[in-house]
């Protein structure tokens, strides 16, 4: 742990620094990779690539980038995997369904944060909403955490779109519904619409590379505090890791099978 | 997966939806918006959708009340989205629109939701765009968009149309599109979302098909079919955060599966080839925008759900609202039973209580049924048969016969006892009760009743439909006709065409204009009722209108206020005012008479009309002046054609007022934007009585047009304090069991039970009962036991059992007066015959027999019978002054001072000669027109008709057929106000009076011909033609007839 600052305000700032140590790899081992590959997939989208002429719109376009085959992994993939089992272990976030499943069309208009489930908050049950972003930028904050696609900008989009985050809690209901975080789901939702839909959480990850400093992550807080208020809660964390972030994909799959 | 969540939040869905009720209120009445906090909207309409998505998937399991429950949330979030803002961008906009058409859909509210989309549309969308994402998200929610809406073929051609250029595009653009799409994880996100819309598309083609032809590629299963696409096209959902499709897709496969049920194909599905014509001619395209795809819920729920086409029950009773669509559901079953008994060319009733019902239902069968070679005809409500119809009814060429006769209860109890089921030679298969809750309304509601009870016992294939407003009991009423072999449709009271505002209308005072008087103001303020009207705890200000009256004093009287209230609300629309008598009718008429009103450049048809009066009841008819003002009135003095040329100038939009008699306003067909009352009661014999719920949810069922998606106002006038209290008890009267008229009047006449013959000459409402009791005992033949057995006579009615409960003491003295009847006319000697052939009583026939004086068969000359210096017909009109059935209405007319047969017959015979009503009403009635006309046609012409034939039967019985046939177009000359057979026949085809004459000479060469074919050749005519027979005149006539038919 660098360091902590937590306030009786909406933000709470984090730093945590991992260390190569047998914990840590096999966390990256294991919670991490099973969030990051998802061996069901392939027979699946063999049937969707099947279902298509049904439609009368073949097309090998199609069939091709759906092949179940290529699994490739980009780093913002990991990044992401990482950043969620660590949310799932340290905060008590649920994501009811392997994230990794949800890609995301930058076209949607929704174009989703990276992460949304349910927090545990105490006893009660809260919508989670988040955005997880990796750098090695040798400057203190990185770019990555301003600007309209930086995660500042990102966070007061979700801050200030109640739209979008109706959107999204209508999504999430169609992923609980029928399992057994409906009952969690349902909590978070009250709360939300009494407190006419303040009463959420909002979290923000940075990966990073380089040595731990408040600076990461210190601005975007002050940014964000004016558009905060309570119940609304923002966790901001930073995470250092021991090695270089293009290193992160091997060692998620160090000495494993898929 | 039950969550119960909405029903936590009822008091905030509550708070919603009264929220909706005010902004509807202020947007209709006074085109207002006001604030509404959108933050209860919007939280509310977020719990409605999680709800709904919950319940949504599980549909085909679920139980009625589940089901009522999703219609009843969807309905709810349709409502709240409609006054919620929506999305900026294009495509956002129109996903919300869909959204919210998907809503309307499960919501049961479809007709809304077309009607919505037809006037407002949707945002214009890159449907031809390169981007290949834009461009098949375009396409996927444009084409469900018009699915739902189906505006006739067009929309549905055009979603064809797009499908098939989406397929032709694919190669061209889908590649492009996935290439730019940056990450490998994003193609794969962009390609899974690519394949859920491609089968979205894919149901739309499939569901495109089905509602023009009822199959896809040959497969009638159509549900399969588009689930099949539904499946595949959330699939891809598990796979990627896919979050507008994952939203969109549930929602729009449930609605798509919900307008399958509302398919006109799947409602009537597989029932007989009729059937099928019928619907393949409604959805032809030759329609074009007017062809009919869907039905409305009422119309679902009796034909399919409670399968009405499935079965045969030999009674089923149908309860709907106004505005529901159940002449559709009567075509239906009329289809039916037209082809269970084709081979037989069995024909059906259909029985409608006014002469303009007979007329309009006659007209629109007619048109439907015409492509179906479906043969409809009318016969006159007069209580004799002329000869013209006499050839109708016997039309022995199958081609030409009718396959429905349209007429009045009365008219067709007269011919069933007169034996014409046999003579026309073919089964009665249906009736078909129109307003069937009439059953409780005084003798015409009693021989109503006795009428079916007698169908019943000796129509061996008839099968009944009653159709009826709300009544509690309409199980008891099938059970009545039915036995177990019946049904009850009763639309419970959640469906309402449209939306509708019951409220009362005050005055305020205001400022004080000068030492004596004030200035005012009126207010509407909504009230509750138990029947879903919009109430919004407010009061809407109406301003005053000087020229209807200048001070709060002037203006706190009913007619005042209601003429107010109406100027304010006509601007939304034509309005219909009501009052209780006529001449007070005129009155309020009369006060509309502002220079606000006063048109310029008055429309043809209206001149049209002025002229028409002008001609018909002369140049100072009041109504030709009101006409100027856009006001129009309506009430049993004027004639039947007026009347629906008044009604047809209304469809067009070229009037603003119609002032009603309360009674008229019953039979008033067409919609409007507001009804406001100046009085709820109607003036009977029994003194003034408060209108029936039955009859004012009826009348208020008119109170918005449904093509405009109007809110219905009905506003009622209080002059005080305590008249508000009274009416608002009024309003929420609740309606209750529909009840035999039977009951009411035993006990009113309790203590003169015991002599039914003597009883009759003071209640001549005892008559028709009387008649069922002597035309039961010789359709029995005439046993020796008949006294014992009548009461198993009696188990046929719907009262005689209730009686008994209801009031045992009474229902045995009406028992012991029976039996005491039955003694009597089972003494020798009876000239019981003549009670089937006349419709009157024993008593009455033989009060003839005993007065006839020298009335004989040759008593009935056709060239002197009318003739001025004859006095036959004087003597005859005496005699016809002793009968109880009709002694009253002829005493109306003349007075009661001198009841003497000169005075009638000299009416008569002017009226026959062809003389126009103005000059009657200077000769007789000292210049009143309007009296005069209610004397003619709402009096005169009926009894005087029935009378002389009732005459004719008991006086020239030894006559033969064909003698008798000739003669009987004698009292039909009453009727028609014409004078020779020839122009009876003409009347017959609708021709006005004063034109009669003229166009028979005109015809002559075909006036022997079919009745069906001298139709063809009379509209066939010119207007120059017209002219020729009738000079200058010949054109408005021509055009007015053209009007009443329904052709114009």
């Amino acid at each position: 742990m660098a360091y902590e600052d937590k306030n009786d305000g909406c933000i709470t700032l984090m730093s945590l620094e991992c260390t190569d140590t047998k914990d840590f790899n096999s966390f990256l081992n294991s919670n991490v990779r099973n969030r990051l590959y998802d061996i069901e997939l392939v027979d699946e989208f063999i049937e969707h690539i099947n279902g298509i002429p049904t439609a009368k719109m073949e097309s090998e376009v199609l069939a091709d980038i759906l092949n179940p085959h290529q699994q490739e992994k980009s780093k913002s993939d990991a990044c992401e995997a990482l950043a969620e089992a660590f949310l799932e272990m340290h905060d008590q976030v649920v994501f009811p369904w392997n994230m990794q499943r949800d890609k995301r069309n930058p076209r949607a208009s929704l174009a989703g944060p990276d992460v949304i489930g349910i927090v545990e908050a105490g006893s009660e049950s809260r919508f989670a909403f988040g955005e997880v972003k990796g750098s090695s930028h040798e400057q203190f904050p990185p770019s990555v955490m301003y600007g309209i696609d930086g995660m500042e900008g990102q966070l007061r989009k979700l801050i200030n779109n109640q739209v979008i985050r109706r959107g999204l809690i209508l999504w999430l209901f169609s992923k609980v519904k029928g399992n057994s975080h409906l009952d969690r789901f349902m909590e978070a939702l009250e709360a939300y619409i009494i407190s006419e839909y303040k009463n959420y959480v909002l979290f923000g990850v940075l990966l990073r590379d380089t040595r731990p400093t408040q600076k990461d992550i210190s601005n975007t807080a002050t940014q964000l505090t004016n558009n905060l208020s309570l119940p609304t809660k923002c966790n901001l964390t930073a995470l250092y890791l021991p090695w270089p972030l293009d290193d992160l994909i091997s060692r998620i799959n160090a000495s494993g099978t898929i | 997966m039950e969550i119960n969540f909405a029903e936590d939040f009822s008091e905030q869905r509550n708070n919603a939806l009264d929220l909706y009720d005010l902004h509807q209120i202020y947007s209709e009445i006074l085109q207002q918006e006001i604030d509404v906090d959108l933050s209860l909207l919007d939280s509310v309409s977020l719990v409605l959708e999680i709800e709904i998505i919950s319940l949504v998937p599980h549909q085909n399991e679920f139980d009625e009340r589940k089901l009522e429950l999703l219609r009843k949330y969807a309905a709810e979030a349709f409502r709240i989205n409609r006054i919620l803002p929506q999305p900026e961008e294009p495509l956002h906009c129109a996903r919300h629109v869909l959204k919210t058409a998907s809503l309307a859909v499960l919501g049961d509210r479809g007709a809304d939701i077309s009607r919505i989309l037809k006037t407002e549309g949707w945002p214009q969308l890159p449907i031809n765009s390169d981007d290949w994402h834009d461009r098949t998200w375009s396409t996927i929610v444009d084409v469900w968009l018009r699915l739902i809406r189906k505006n006739g073929w067009e929309d549905r051609d055009i979603v064809l149309k797009r499908i098939a250029e989406l397929r032709e595009h694919q190669n061209q653009y889908e590649r492009n599109y996935l290439d730019s799409v940056e990450t490998q994880s994003g193609k794969k996100a962009a390609a899974l979302e690519l394949i859920g819309l491609y089968h979205l598309a894919r149901a739309a083609e499939i569901f495109a098909r089905f509602i023009t032809d009822g199959v896809v590629d040959g497969d009638y299963q159509i549900k399969y079919l588009l689930e099949a696409q539904f499946e595949k096209a959330l699939k891809p959902c598990k796979h990627a955060m896919l979050v507008d499709l994952q939203l969109m897709t549930p929602l729009l496969r449930a609605s798509a599966l919900q307008m399958v049920e509302n398919s006109i194909w799947t409602v009537t599905r597989s029932v007989n080839t009729r059937v099928t014509d019928f619907v393949k001619n409604l959805v032809d395209r030759g329609r074009g925008n007017r062809a009919l795809f869907e039905v409305l819920p009422p119309q679902r729920l009796t034909l399919a759900e409670k399968g009405l086409l499935g079965s045969s029950r030999r009674a089923v009773v149908v309860c709907l609202p106004t505005s529901s669509g159940k002449t559709m559901i009567a075509q239906f079953r009329i289809l039916q039973a037209l082809n269970q008994f084709d081979q037989e060319q069995g024909w059906v009733a259909y029985l409608a209580p006014t002469r303009a019902l007979v007329n309009q239902v006659t007209s629109q069968l007619r048109t439907d049924f015409e492509p179906l070679s479906v043969i409809v005809e009318k016969v006159s409500p007069a209580l004799e048969i002329d000869s013209v119809e006499m050839d109708l009814l016997q039309e022995r060429s199958q081609k030409q016969q009718f396959r429905v006769l349209v007429t009045t209860p009365e008219k067709l109890d007269l011919m069933l006892r007169q034996g014409w089921e046999n003579k026309i030679g073919r089964p009665l298969t249906l009736i078909v009760v129109d307003e069937a809750h009439n059953i409780q309304m005084g003798s015409r509601g009693l021989k109503l009743e006795l009428l079916l009870a007698t169908i019943n016992k000796e129509c061996e294939k008839a099968q009944f439909l009653l159709l009826t407003p709300f009544i509690n009991n309409a199980k008891e009423v099938a059970r009545w006709l039915g036995g177990t072999n019946s049904d009850d449709i009763s639309l419970t009271l959640d469906w309402q065409p449209n939306d509708r505002a019951i409220g009362i209308v005050k005055t305020v005072k205001g400022a004080p204009l000068n030492k004596r008087s004030f200035d005012y103001k009126l207010s509407f303020e909504t009230v509750h009722t138990n029947r879903k009207t919009i109430n919004a705890d407010c009061e809407i200000p109406i301003p005053n209108q000087s020229e209807i009256a200048k001070t709060y004093a002037q203006a706190s009287k009913s007619s005042e206020i209601a003429a107010i209230a109406a100027q304010f609300f006509q601007e939304r629309g034509p309005v219909i005012l009501m009052h209780s008598r006529i001449d007070w009718v005129w009155a309020l008429a009369d006060k509309l008479k502002i220079e606000e009103n006063r048109q310029t450049n008055l429309h043809d048809d209206i001149r049209l009309l002025q002229d028409y009066l002008g001609l018909e009841l002369g140049e100072n008819f009041p109504l030709i002046d009101l006409l100027e003002y856009g006001i129009a009135v309506h009430h049993a003095g004027l004639p039947e054609e007026v009347r629906i040329i008044i009604e047809w100038l209304f469809q067009k939009g070229r009037l603003k007022f119609l002032v009603a008699t309360t009674t008229i306003a019953q039979g008033i067909n067409f919609p409007v934007s507001g009804v406001v009352m100046a009085s709820h009661q109607f003036f009977s014999q029994n003194g003034v009585v408060d209108m029936s719920p039955e009859d004012f949810w009826n009348i208020a069922g008119r109170a918005g047009r449904i093509s405009q998606g109007q809110l219905g106002i009905v506003a009622l006038a209080a002059d005080n304090e305590e008249k508000a209290d009274k009416l608002q008890d009024f309003i929420n009267k609740q309606t209750e069991d529909l009840n035999s008229a039977l009951i009411r009047m035993s006990i009113e006449a309790e203590d003169k039970l015991n002599d039914l013959g003597k009883l009759v000459y003071s209640k001549p409402e005892w008559s028709s009962f009387l008649q069922y009791l002597t035309h039961s005992y010789q359709q029995m033949g005439k046993p020796s036991t008949f006294t014992q057995q009548v009461e198993q006579v009696l188990r046929g009615t719907l009262g005689f059992e209730k009686l008994k409960t209801r009031n045992s003491s009474i229902a045995q003295k009406l028992l012991n007066g029976i039996h005491k009847y039955c003694d009597d006319i089972q003494k020798a000697n009876q000239p019981l015959g003549l009670v089937d052939s006349t419709g009157f009583s024993l008593q009455s026939v033989k009060t003839i027999l005993a007065n006839r004086g020298g009335i004989n068969e040759s008593s009935w000359n056709s060239t002197t019978l009318y003739a001025s210096d004859n006095s036959t017909l004087q003597d005859m009109m005496g005699i016809l002054l002793r009968v109880p059935e009709i002694r009253d209405d002829l005493k109306q007319i003349i007075g009661d001072n001198n009841p003497d047969g000169n005075k009638l017959a000299e009416i008569l015979k002017d009226w026959v000669d062809g003389s126009p009503v103005n000059k009657i009403a200077d000769t007789h009635f000292d210049g009143d027109v309007t009296k005069c006309g209610q004397m003619l046609f709402g009096n005169l012409a009926q009894t005087a008709s029935w009378g002389l034939s009732a005459l004719l039967s008991i006086t020239a019985n030894n006559l033969d057929e064909e003698e008798k046939k000739e003669l009987n177009n004698l009292p039909a000359r009453a009727y028609y106000g014409v004078n020779s057979n020839e122009a009876i026949k003409i009347r017959l085809l609708g021709v006005p009076r004063l034109a009669a004459a003229e166009l028979a000479q005109k015809l002559h060469p075909f006036i022997d011909e079919p009745i069906s074919k001298l139709r063809k050749q009379l509209n066939g005519l010119s207007q120059t033609e017209w002219n020729q027979a009738m000079g200058e005149r010949g054109k408005i006539y021509c055009k007015v007839w053209r009007i009443i038919e329904g052709i114009e």
